[in-house]
């Protein structure tokens, strides 16, 4: 007992240390540090460009929060940042920078001269979200409007943070991005941001990045990636939309009780992936008049969502191995988990044989409710 | 030691020169001559005119002529009348056979305090504390009657020490009055007081009181040989002996407790601690005093152990955010800006906008400003306190803060710490000094200077001692018997034992079949 209550107070200490001894030398005053949000790093000629979201926070007792968009040009990152010091006075303040997007065109190239930079530096947050810009400029993203918040890096943060209630992008910090790269078991995705220009000119997120070690090699849209999270275990929320004898259900995902299985199996010298999804779904919405909480209608409604999502899940998959080729499903690392004889012996044509990898899913749907409604809306009589 | 004042004196040098008219003073002795005895008192007492002469002659036999000495003012009148004068002058059997001192002492005088002297420093002594010395023909021994009788203020609820809930008397400035209230309290033949006169000129009395039985005899011992060690001419509070008798005479830190409450005082004895109580003082000292004991509050005894435990925990949380506030709000906005929340870093930049001193700057003039307004409202005569208040919570407060002179973060800081500083009231000059050291190494070195100034500070606490008792006793123990009285305060029925090394003569708190506590 006291041996316990020793240790659990000494580890409390050496814990409790990493919050104090952290930190740089230098006494700066807050109000003297150009405080950044998020940035953008966009490629010119050439020339880097690093535009970084600066909060201009103005007037004491009624405080105003003005974000500007400063950017620098360089021939690399630090360089381009340092630049900026021309144009703002002060020097950039990293360390609550929340996002970190990357243009395209940078992406195709190759990501890790940018992205050494914001993992070498002390200021910059390992934390950070990562983003792909397609089409546009990074720099526009960061630009425009933002509609629920004054800064508009913590509100592309904010986007990326829902969606658990979505799940149509995927999440990644720096860290974690940075982790993937240096993995020759898995490949990285990242999260795509794009402009929509449907009514109001504003930004929004895009589906997936895929990569193929550092160098972007293609694009999942919106339905891809719920599909790929699917594949991934990372599906935590979310709609699925089932059409049903011409009725259309929105059928909700409840974290509890959903999640997905991978296992290898080898036999004969073949390996084969075999996915487990179990997924646990309300009714959201219902068109039509069509009671599904019926026993055999709603045997009916998880059979046919049943087979659809693992034909989907099935097609992505196959898309991302024929296209890309890239193994952003993870099954490398879980076959090096779970069966580390059989990976040493793939380890070297892992490439070639991941695209003939054979992928069976099995989806197993339970609907536990059914929202307040336990019957659709009686029309008439 | 660089600093002359903070030497500790040589002894002996100054002893025998500060004496020296008194030692030929009390040269004279009493002879069989009346006239010759009331000279020498005369002589001693020349120029004081609350001197009062008043000869006596029995009035059947005059040859029965006495005299009475004392000081007019500090002696009962009523006493002196009923009990001395009037047996003596109407006496009936007296005459010049049997006027001897003794039958006065046993058959004539009504007094229950009589005691026969010879040694004229005794008798000056008495006479300087309210007593009447008889002085008779024909004997060279006189008598010391007790007729002590001043004015002194009645028994109320001390201000320093308020509590709700528990007993409201409290000590006054005599001695007698102070040792009745507590031996009110410990009905038992065990409570011993041994006397004990401090002060070459003011000969203050000074009680030690302990329980037999229980008190650590080596600290009693410890203390006695440190009192007689005592070498000043005046000690009119228990403040001087605390400071000329402790452990550690550089440290902000008291190693000896002092209370105005009886209750606190029994509750220490009972402890085995030691107590002594000053004549002319209401504040008593009680000894070994380890550094919980700041954090104790004698109510927490009386009521529910969990609203103790509770109000214990805030205090000494409320020490370490006293201490600690200023301190890490400086190192954490100058130094470490990626520890704070974006948005709380948001608005400290926007509060800090156009103020024109750095942080820390603006944290000592503020905790400065406030320091003076404490001891502005401490000192205030009562009809002009309004003005303090108006001062420091509109224009301090509010008109600084418009000005740009001051951020507001920064008066939260301040009042945060100005308020918990006033939960532990007796640790105010310490914590007064810790928070400033630990200010100014947070501003040199941030989190990492704060830190070095807590360990500083711990190690100064573990390494002092109180009467041989560690400070920080119990602070370094998982026993749950030894945390019982610390951090929290466990149920009575879990006391059942004195705490460590202060009780160690008798460490069971209950009474045993064969009398009061078993060994």
């Amino acid at each position: 007992m006291k041996r316990i209550l020793k240790i659990s107070l000494l580890s409390s200490i050496i814990f409790l240390n990493l919050f104090f001894i952290s930190g740089c030398w230098n006494y700066r005053e807050i109000d003297q540090l150009a405080i950044v949000a998020g940035s953008a790093i966009d490629k010119e000629d050439d020339k880097y460009l690093v535009s970084a979201e600066i909060v201009n926070v103005t007037g004491g007792k009624e405080a105003k929060v003005s974000p500007k968009v400063v950017t620098g040009i360089g021939d690399t990152i630090f360089d381009a940042i340092r630049n900026t010091i021309k144009i703002s006075g002060k020097p950039l303040y990293w360390a609550h920078s929340e996002i970190l997007i990357i243009s395209e065109e940078i992406a195709r190239e190759g990501i890790v001269d940018v992205i050494d930079m914001f993992t070498r530096h002390p200021e910059t947050r390992m934390s950070s979200n990562l983003l792909i810009s397609k089409n546009k400029k990074a720099k526009e993203i960061l630009e425009q409007q933002s509609i629920t918040t004054e800064i508009q890096s913590s509100e592309i943060n904010r986007m990326l943070m829902s969606q658990k209630l979505l799940s149509k992008a995927p999440v990644l910090a720096v860290y974690q991005f940075v982790d993937t790269l240096a993995d020759n078991t898995r490949s990285a995705v990242l999260p795509t941001i794009d402009i929509t220009e449907n009514h109001d000119k504003s930004d929004e997120l895009y589906g997936t990045a895929v990569f193929k070690k550092d160098k972007l090699s293609g694009f999942l849209n919106e339905e891809d990636t719920k599909y790929f999270l699917f594949a991934i275990d990372k599906v935590r929320g979310g709609l699925l939309i089932q059409e049903v004898s011409d009725d259309k259900v929105s059928l909700e995902i409840f974290a509890d009780k959903t999640y997905t299985k991978v296992k290898p199996i080898y036999t004969n010298g073949k390996l084969k992936m075999k996915l487990d999804v179990f997924v646990n779904l309300s009714i959201g919405e219902l068109e039509g008049i069509k009671n599904y909480m019926n026993e055999p209608e709603r045997k009916k409604l998880i059979k046919v969502a049943e087979k659809s999502l693992e034909d989907n899940i099935k097609r992505v998959i196959k898309r991302v191995q024929n296209e890309y080729g890239s193994d952003i499903f993870e099954f490398g690392r879980i076959v090096q988990d779970e069966r580390p004889d059989v990976w040493r012996k793939m380890e070297n044509d892992w490439e070639e044989i991941y695209k003939d990898l054979d992928v069976k899913v099995k989806a197993e749907i339970s609907i536990k409710n059914s929202s307040l409604l336990l019957k659709p809306i009686k029309i008439g009589g | 030691m660089w600093f002359p004042m903070l030497r500790r004196p040589i002894k002996d040098k100054a002893n025998t020169t500060n004496n020296s008219h008194k030692s030929n003073m009390y040269d004279k002795k009493l002879n069989k001559k009346l006239q010759h005895n009331i000279k020498v008192f005369k002589d001693i007492f020349y120029q004081d005119e609350t001197m009062v002469i008043r000869p006596l002659e029995n009035q059947i036999d005059n040859s029965v002529r006495c005299c009475l000495v004392f000081l007019n003012g500090i002696v009962n009148d009523e006493i002196v009348n009923e009990t001395i004068i009037e047996p003596i002058v109407k006496n009936q059997f007296l005459n010049y056979q049997n006027n001897t001192i003794d039958t006065l002492r046993s058959q004539v005088i009504l007094s229950n305090n009589i005691e026969k002297v010879s040694d004229i420093e005794q008798l000056v002594e008495a006479i300087l504390n309210g007593d009447t010395v008889l002085l008779l023909e024909g004997s060279d021994e006189a008598l010391i009657i007790s007729s002590k009788g001043w004015q002194t203020r009645s028994v109320d609820q001390p201000p320093s020490e308020i509590i709700l809930r528990g007993p409201r008397e409290g000590f006054t400035e005599s001695l007698v009055t102070n040792l009745t209230q507590i031996r009110r309290r410990l009905k038992t033949p065990d409570l011993k007081f041994t006397f004990r006169t401090l002060g070459a000129r003011t000969r203050t009395k000074a009680a030690i009181c302990y329980l037999d039985g229980l008190v650590n005899e080596k600290i009693l011992q410890e203390l006695l040989k440190r009192l007689n060690d005592i070498n000043i001419d005046g000690i009119l509070d228990t403040g001087y002996i605390q400071e000329l008798i402790k452990d550690a005479p550089h440290s902000p830190f008291q190693t000896i407790g002092s209370t105005e409450r009886p209750d606190i005082v029994a509750a220490n004895l009972l402890e085995g601690r030691i107590a002594l109580v000053l004549d002319g003082t209401p504040f008593a000292l009680t000894l070994p005093f380890v550094f919980i004991e700041h954090f104790q509050v004698n109510e927490d005894y009386y009521n529910n152990f969990f609203y103790s435990s509770i109000n214990r925990l805030i205090r000494l949380l409320g020490f370490i955010i006293t201490i600690s506030a200023p301190a890490v709000y400086v190192a954490l906005s100058t130094y470490h800006q990626e520890l704070i929340p974006s948005p709380l870093l948001l608005s400290i930049s926007a509060a800090r906008y156009g103020v024109p001193f750095p942080t820390i700057v603006e944290t000592l003039l503020l905790l400065f400003v406030f320091e003076v307004l404490r001891e502005a409202g401490l000192r205030i005569i009562p009809n002009i306190g309004q003005t303090t208040s108006t001062v420091g919570a509109l224009v301090l407060g509010q008109a600084a803060v418009e000005a740009s002179i001051v951020s507001a973060p920064i008066i939260i800081i301040v009042a945060i710490t100005g308020i918990t500083d006033l939960l532990i009231p007796n640790l105010k000059g310490a914590s007064i000094i810790i928070r400033s050291v630990l200010l100014l190494l947070s501003a040199f070195l941030g989190l990492y200077g704060y830190i070095f100034g807590i360990l500083l500070w711990l190690i100064h606490l573990f390494g002092m001692r109180s009467f041989g008792i560690p400070y920080m006793l119990n602070f370094n123990s998982f026993n749950p018997q030894d945390l019982k009285d610390t951090f929290i305060r466990a149920p009575w029925w879990y006391m059942q034992y004195r705490p460590k090394f202060i009780g160690s003569n008798n460490y069971n708190r209950k009474a045993n079949s064969k009398g009061i506590g078993g060994k």
